[in-house]
């Protein structure tokens, strides 16, 4: 039992070692702080290197960013579950957000999104990939309907080329 | 068929045009900001663009030059521009045109702009998911720093100024500028009690003013061809071009600049093409989703601030969004409602109980499992939001609900038991 609890603790600590924040992340820090009169006005752009350096922002991290900036963490937890585009959970390591907003939807968009659902289940090379999302209005609402493929817009978008993209990063990754 | 007339959107016409700051200097860019160094106060500027009449282009139509004007110098604290790129209002996308495709229109009217408010930090809040625009903005904003025509006494004026570019998260209440301003400070977006306004206590309680990208990238024409040259572009009260961004069920969508008070029918038929072969004409939404809907028939209209007040709708953010025939108005609504009542911060109870119990309402009105007179109940509920909130969110939501009921009921009422 005590052995037990102790492998437990391991598992924790190991999980917390690999969640702590990098090296070269306290450095960009100090570089983002000389743009803001105080620390924490950097919170959303310090969150956003973490989302992109974790695919997550932990416990652990928000804890850090907290001593960081000196707020309450309950502060950084706050801001964390506000914005949309930061996850407690760790996301697939490729983004598509399908937009689903008046244009994109007047064009078919539900439906896309959830094909490329049904597809991302069944095909099994893209199993843990992908973290399909669907999103709020993009702002490409004349190349209707848009999808955000990681950081890139996918204008007129349509299952094929979604596929092909989805295709594209597999092989990268092999 | 009517012409489009090119201010904003004079370098992006030309074939080929990429925005780089050489090319927009090749189109005399950056001449006027010289000018303004050179010979002008910072007063100088705000009489300028308060005597063109320009109205903020984000959606409220508010007077620049006023919004400049109510700046306090209060000593000891800096003053501070804003840029809100949080474009997010569903149906538009003229902001992001003007970023990705020329940059330094926007950023030299931002430059003019802090000069005229004597700002040495001017922040720009893009949205997260603006990706392209933010990597561009970092890129030819390091161009201009290299240029010398940002930085530390620029050319010789003495004056400084340092453009921070910030990325949003994901909320679209962001947009509200006191929201914007929270969030910028590191906090949740939640819209701010007011007063006081921005302009006494804004970023880090300084004052503050915050200007829409399309409205900034006005400047730069203002102060090169005069306050009259602008004004005679557009009708009284309404001067200057407006971005209009035509989407939905068009042949044509895009970005089109016109004249303010050119006709919304002409908008939609000559340059959006009308509708798509084999539909008829339904309704428009005239200024982002948040406008009221306008039937086929009402829309022979001017497109200015003060028509479209008057035929009940609004010019909002210019999101046109055009709906034919095949269009089922109660699903459409919901999926708007939807969208409201997830961007909702939560501060204020008829917001967030509201709209939530409207969007639950109209997916049972959907599965048909509503009365009839549970159309006017979703109708009470609207009407009992507007006007109680801190911000413009609860409206945003609950105007369109009474607006497609008002014009729409018999298609609320088919889905009814």
């Amino acid at each position: 039992m005590g052995k037990d609890r102790d492998k437990d603790k391991d598992k924790e600590l190991t999980s917390k070692n690999e969640m702590k924040l990098s090296q070269e992340f306290y450095k960009k820090a100090q570089e983002l702080f000389k743009d803001y009169p105080k620390r924490v006005h950097a919170l959303l752009p310090l969150l956003h290197m973490i989302q992109k350096e974790q695919g997550q922002i932990s416990d652990q991290a928000m804890e850090e960013v907290a001593d960081l900036v000196d707020v309450a963490i309950t502060h950084v937890q706050g801001v964390v579950t506000f914005y949309t585009m930061y996850s407690l959970k760790k996301r697939a390591p490729n983004y598509i957000g399908v937009c689903t907003n008046l244009s994109c939807w007047l064009r078919g968009s539900k439906e896309l999104s959830q094909s490329l659902l049904k597809m991302i289940d069944e095909e099994k090379d893209f199993k843990g990939k992908f973290h399909l999302e669907e999103t709020e209005c993009l702002g490409a609402c004349d190349h209707a309907p848009v999808a955000l493929c990681n950081e890139k817009y996918m204008e007129d978008a349509n299952l094929d080329d979604l596929k092909d993209w989805c295709l594209a990063k597999c092989s990268k990754d092999k | 068929m009517i012409k489009e007339t090119l201010v904003l959107l004079k370098n992006i016409r030309q074939a080929g045009y990429k925005g780089t700051i050489e090319e927009y200097q090749q189109t005399g860019g950056y001449s006027v900001w010289k000018k303004v160094l050179k010979d002008l106060t910072p007063d100088d500027v705000k009489k300028q663009v308060k005597d063109s009449g320009l109205r903020g282009r984000g959606g409220a139509g508010f007077p620049t030059g006023f919004k400049w004007g109510f700046m306090a110098d209060v000593k000891g604290k800096p003053n501070y521009l804003v840029c809100n790129a949080d474009e997010g209002e569903p149906g538009t996308f003229k902001d992001r045109e003007l970023m990705i495709k020329d940059p330094h229109l926007f950023l030299e009217g931002m430059l003019i702009s802090c000069f005229a408010v004597k700002c040495n930090t001017g922040y720009i809040y893009v949205r997260g998911e603006y990706y392209e625009a933010i990597k561009i903005l970092k890129r030819e904003i390091a161009q201009l720093n290299k240029a010398k025509f940002l930085g530390d006494n620029i050319l010789g004026s003495g004056y400084s100024l340092k453009l921070v570019v910030h990325s949003g998260a994901g909320a679209y209440i962001c947009g509200e500028e006191t929201a914007l301003l929270d969030s910028l400070e590191g906090k949740r977006g939640l819209p701010r009690v007011k007063p006081p306004f921005p302009a006494v206590s804004g970023f880090n309680a300084c004052p503050t003013s915050v200007n829409n990208v399309e409205t900034l990238a006005n400047v730069p024409f203002i102060m090169e061809k005069g306050a009259e040259a602008f004004k005679a572009n557009g009708t009284i009260n309404n001067a200057g071009t407006r971005l209009i961004s035509v989407s939905g069920l068009v042949k044509r969508p895009g970005v089109y600049e016109i004249k303010m008070g050119v006709n919304l029918k002409d908008i939609i038929y000559d340059f959006g093409g009308g509708t798509l072969p084999n539909r008829t004409l339904k309704a428009v939404i005239p200024g982002g989703s948040s406008s009221p809907v306008l039937l086929a028939d009402e829309i022979d209209i001017g497109c200015d601030f003060d028509c479209l007040q008057k035929a009940k709708s609004m010019l909002g953010s210019a999101g046109v969004v055009v709906l034919d025939d095949t269009v089922d108005m109660p699903r459409l609504l919901h999926r708007l409602i939807e969208f409201y009542a997830h961007e909702s911060c939560g501060q204020c109870t008829p917001c967030r109980e509201g709209l939530n119990w409207i969007r639950i309402l109209l997916r049972d009105l959907l599965a048909r499992r509503l009365e009839k007179s549970w159309v006017d109940q979703i109708y009470r509920i609207a009407g009992n939001i507007t006007g109680t909130t801190l911000c413009a969110l609860g409206d945003a939501g609950a105007i369109p609900v009474m607006s497609f009921i008002d014009k729409f009921r018999e298609e609320f009422l088919g889905y009814c038991k």
